[in-house]
């Protein structure tokens, strides 16, 4: 915590603002690339994410009050950039959310940038299936390295309804896996 | 029923027992899910990305000049412009439509060159009877003699027997 109100410090302070700002790209760039790829999917967009959303984050820094733990608003800022990139580009291709993931995971199978197999296929379809929300849970708690207490703050959620939410989010994966052989 | 031979002191969560089964089965089911996403990134991708980001920020806190096209002395341009070509256009006009100074001749030969298709009777139209009255014809065009070449020529003979 008191490294943390340092690195604030300096990134609010003009004199250190760069120099403090370049060691918040290093030490956060990877995490919050993974976190927003889970969500856009592509590594082309999640770059142009990631960049938005540190732009963003220099830009609001001193607005930044530490209510909260300096990478949980991060991590909101990366959520809050990655869901309205993924609703820009749905409205500019006049297609709902639903739809433009679903062609954004058919893109999977010829993605260079994607090793995964037909279950990991299989697994992005079924997350997809599930309500916005939920998605998001899911991929949090699953993909990276999360407690429940951390995504309350991220996600402003209680604790039990993050809980409930990601075991219903399992269940129904679990049941399109089963129920889907083919894909 | 015999007392319990102890008292621990342990205490559980409220409803813990009522939902252990749901999420013990919970977990073993996410157990059972893939564990890698397949998501790969490219080689140095990490090490590029600093550098791009704060390139970024530079441009944005230092934006390109932009230079103002409605500038008071772009306006004043275009405007002295605009005003040139108003008059240059307006004298134009005004020579070529101006026919008070074509010579009276000019255009009688240029009518007697048959360059325009004028009939006589849309002169007569144009002319008053007063203006028709003060027309004074050449006599040579009507000499007695013409004027019996012509009659002999030209007259039904019919025309007379039927007055």
């Amino acid at each position: 915590m008191v490294e943390e109100e340092v690195l604030v410090t300096a990134l609010q302070s003009p004199q250190d603002k760069e120099s403090a700002f370049r060691s918040l790209v290093s030490q956060y760039k990877e995490r919050l690339y993974w976190h927003i790829r889970k969500i856009v999917l592509n590594h082309d967009d999640t770059d142009d994410v990631l960049q938005n959303t540190f732009i963003k984050i220099f830009k609001n820094i001193d607005a930044f009050k530490g209510d909260s733990k300096l990478y949980t608003w991060m991590y909101r800022i990366a959520t809050n950039e990655s869901i309205t990139f993924i609703n820009k580009r749905a409205k500019k291709a006049n297609v709902t959310v639903g739809e433009y993931n679903d062609a954004a995971i058919n893109n999977l199978k010829s993605d260079v940038y994607f090793e995964g197999d037909i279950i990991q296929l299989k697994l992005q379809k079924a997350i997809a299936g599930l309500p916005e929300k939920q998605q998001l849970v899911f991929k949090m708690k699953y993909f990276e390295y999360h407690t429940y207490e951390e995504l309350s703050e991220i996600l402003d959620t209680s604790v039990g309804g993050l809980k409930s939410n990601y075991h219903i989010a399992v269940k129904k994966i679990t049941e399109f896996l089963k129920t889907n052989e083919t894909f | 029923m015999k007392s319990k031979k102890h008292k621990h002191g342990f205490k559980v969560p409220k409803g813990y027992f009522q939902n252990f089964e749901e999420q013990l089965f919970a977990k073993i089911e996410e157990k059972q899910l893939p564990q890698q996403s397949g998501f790969q990134v490219p080689s140095d991708y990490f090490k590029k990305v600093e550098e791009t980001i704060m390139k970024r920020l530079i441009v944005s806190k230092n934006p390109p000049k932009v230079i103002n096209l409605f500038s008071r002395r772009t306006i004043g341009y275009a405007a002295a412009i605009a005003a040139c070509a108003i008059l240059i256009f307006s004298i134009i006009n005004h020579t070529t439509t101006n026919f008070n100074n074509i010579k009276t001749a000019s255009i009688e030969n240029y009518i007697n060159d048959r360059n325009i298709d004028i009939d006589s009777y849309d002169v007569m139209g144009l002319l008053n009877d007063t203006e028709i009255n003060d027309i004074s014809f050449g006599t040579q065009l009507f000499s007695d003699k013409n004027l019996e070449e012509y009659l002999l020529e030209n007259m039904d003979d019919t025309t007379f027997l039927n007055e």
